[in-house]
């Protein structure tokens, strides 16, 4: 557990460490757009695999061939060719001690909290800057007892064989334009491997921080929970604000192997300029259980959908996920979970907030399959709008082929109660602080679920875009 | 002092206050009395600021205060207290985080949380509830005698200087009630305290002896007086003082 004496102040977090830039010097920063060549130097640079380069060459024409969704937010701005696919800012990736990073890319990893944090409460923290791990180390506890935790690029150097049977099994290539695209040109990442029967009782962190004006990220990451193993996995994002389009392209992909528990969760904040088109999936065996926890509060446009796949008969799948769309902001999220195996369980809860004129919509599937018997699904979508002007959305679909199916469906969407606020306001609390203390209630059910700490950095991200709430 | 002069208000443009001249002083409890629609719990709305009704003459002041210019908050910062009729439940919310948030904002120094879990779990066992309603989330799924009883804990807590408390019997049995009663009184013997009751119930109103009673009929006042009124309605109900020139429903 924490030492109190060593809680991580992530409620002083500010507007400010989040969105500014620092100065650094790039190591490589290849030119922007996208092309063979772009392709084969990232590969070259990383002294990968050939196996590894040919899925990229399938990936770019798969990218290329591909027309955009047809469906959800508006694409069309985005522009493929003003993208830096590739940049690095540190003389010595992959470095084991934060005195080994360089002064100026470990401040802003300071300023983000991540080495108080890793003392106080976690397993083990990678840390991304750019298209690489700056910093990537796991306590010897867990590594004694077998546990891999790699940057990704070192890890299909080190665990080529482990990782060339898991990587792009579960999101494969051809899966949609932007898992195309991030295969071809993958930089970075996690690579978590449990072995059978550890249970990790602390959770593990990476942060993915991108620095630079127009940048890309598409980090990978694979995670491997084996039978009986246990794991909480945290990611955390951020980049500064350059009035410029970034893109965001990360993958995860999550084997859970029988009666293995996984925690995913993930507070995601990109700069409001940033495109996160982000792919999540996990694979789960018999007696399984996979956990999706996700905040998006950053970026632009964010289409995310975290994807359960329950092979495994009384396999389990929980999805948590707090959207907040404030002004100029589109998310577009949601689940979905595909049941094969028998007697399986899920649960969706999903929780949105739109202000400013923001758009939030729950897009859903749920998909029961012909012999998937007797599973339980139940979906709950709450929208809370906090003015007029702002816009909530909820698309479910259900596609049910087995009779003995039990799938319930309950939605909410509503402004704050005019009730509630005076009732706040008759206890002598400000119409600000009430909204405020309304919105964390309204997100309580998913927040606690999150360790103390990240509980109030995610607390103290609302209350950011809460500011100047009074219509 | 709490002085109402004249007031009149509006709920959905349709007249409820026709009136209303109180005065409420420091040390007294007054009953306010009245069939239903007469305008009661409209008053303890209109008191507090609630938008939904439009207050269209008059004046309301407390201790110098003119409520005109306070909002809800502002008014509640000065000292003025509502018990809601039926208060609504609030998501993930406890009563703790709800009275420590309310504690900061009316006491910019106050920062002991701890302080405050003593003084309210002191307060929950003078109302026989236990202590997992500071974590609890508040009235939610709690039955009306809960909700009321919560609101007398907010009540101690808050500590104001005027406090409306609307129908805090309904639903509510006997133990209750006398605890209802007690906290009345320990909040009346701080001292400088001022209580409005609307109530139905002769018992409770036996229990806190209240120093005025009042009868609301037609959105004005009809009859002022002592204890004397509360027997004229036990005996005949309101339709006595209904029938007095002075209720407007006399007319109609």
């Amino acid at each position: 557990m924490s030492d109190p004496q060593s809680k991580v102040q992530f409620q002083d977090i500010s507007r400010n460490d989040l969105d500014r830039a620092n100065a650094s010097d790039y190591v490589h920063q290849f030119p922007k757009g996208l092309n063979k060549k772009i392709v084969q130097r990232i590969s070259e640079n990383k002294k990968e695999p050939s196996w590894m380069l040919d899925i990229r060459f399938r990936a770019l024409e798969t990218f290329e061939k591909l027309p955009l969704p047809t469906w959800g937010p508006d694409l069309s701005k985005l522009d493929f060719k003003n993208i830096r696919y590739f940049s690095t800012a540190s003389e010595n990736p992959h470095a084991k001690s934060w005195d080994e990073v360089s002064p100026e890319i470990k401040r802003t990893f300071e300023r983000l909290r991540i080495p108080e944090a890793e003392k106080a409460v976690l397993a083990g923290v990678g840390a991304q800057y750019e298209s690489e791990n700056v910093y990537h180390n796991l306590k010897k506890e867990w590594d004694d007892q077998g546990v891999i935790f790699e940057d990704f690029d070192v890890a299909v150097q080190k665990y080529s064989d482990l990782v060339r049977k898991y990587f792009s099994k579960c999101v494969p290539i051809l899966d949609h334009k932007f898992a195309a695209l991030h295969y071809a040109v993958t930089s970075g990442g996690t690579f978590l491997y449990v072995p059978k029967g550890i249970k990790i009782t602390q959770p593990l962190q990476a942060y993915f921080r991108m620095n630079s004006m127009n940048q890309g990220q598409f980090e990978h990451t694979l995670i491997i929970v084996e039978d009986e193993a246990d794991a909480h996995y945290i990611e955390g994002c951020s980049a500064p604000k350059y009035g410029s389009q970034s893109l965001h392209a990360g993958c995860v992909e999550v084997f859970v192997g029988k009666g293995a528990k996984m925690r995913y969760s993930s507070v995601e904040n990109w700069s409001k300029d940033t495109y996160n088109l982000n792919t999540k999936r996990a694979i789960v065996g018999d007696h399984g259980r996979m956990e999706w926890i996700g905040g998006n509060l950053g970026s632009g446009v964010t289409m995310l959908y975290p994807c359960s796949i329950l092979v495994g008969n009384y396999a389990q799948a929980d999805h948590l996920g707090v959207a907040f769309a404030n002004a100029g902001q589109n998310q577009d999220t949601g689940a979905k979970v595909i049941i094969h195996g028998k007697n399986c369980r899920s649960k969706i809860v999903a929780k949105s907030l739109s202000k400013g004129g923001g758009t939030s919509t729950y897009r859903g599937m749920v998909s029961v399959s012909k012999n998937a018997q007797n599973a339980i699904v139940n979906v709950e979508c709450d929208a809370l709008m906090l003015d007029d002007h702002s816009l909530s959305d909820t698309i479910p679909h259900i596609k049910c082929e087995n009779s003995t199916a039990s799938i319930t469906h309950e939605a909410s969407a509503g402004k704050i109660s005019e009730e509630v606020l005076l009732y706040f306001q008759s206890r002598g609390i400000d119409e600000e602080v009430a909204k405020g203390m309304i919105v964390n209630g309204f997100l309580d059910e998913i927040v606690k679920t999150l360790p103390l700490e990240y509980a109030a950095e995610l607390n103290r991200l609302i209350e950011l875009e809460m500011e100047g709430s009074i219509g | 002092m709490l002085i109402i002069e004249n007031l009149t208000a509006q709920y959905q443009q349709k007249p409820i206050l026709k009136g209303i001249n109180l005065r409420v002083g420091e040390g007294e409890i007054h009953a306010i009395l009245g069939p239903n629609g007469s305008g009661k719990s409209t008053l303890g709305r209109v008191l507090l600021g609630d938008g939904n009704y439009q207050k269209t003459a008059g004046k309301i002041l407390l201790n110098d205060m003119n409520f005109d210019e306070a909002n809800p908050t502002e008014r509640s910062k000065a000292g003025f207290f509502l018990s809601f009729q039926s208060p609504p439940e609030l998501d993930g919310v406890s009563a703790k985080n709800l009275l420590l948030a309310a504690k900061k904002s009316m006491d910019s120094t106050f920062s002991s949380s701890f302080r405050l879990r003593k003084e309210l779990t002191e307060n929950l066992k003078k109302l026989h509830l236990g202590e997992e309603f500071l974590t609890r989330e508040v009235h939610k799924g709690a039955s009306g005698g809960e909700r009321r009883k919560l609101e007398m804990v907010s009540l101690l807590t808050l500590n104001p200087k005027v406090a409306f408390l609307d129908e805090i019997d309904s639903g509510i049995d006997v133990d209750a009630m006398k605890a209802i009663a007690e906290v009345i009184h320990e909040f009346m013997s701080r001292g400088k305290k001022s209580i409005i009751v609307v109530s139905h119930t002769e018992k409770l109103l036996q229990l806190i002896r209240p120093t005025h009673f009042h009868v609301l009929c037609g959105g004005i006042i009809v009859q002022s007086g002592g204890k004397e009124i509360l027997e004229a309605v036990h005996q005949c109900g309101f339709c006595h003082f209904a029938d007095t020139k002075n209720c407007p429903l006399h007319h109609e």
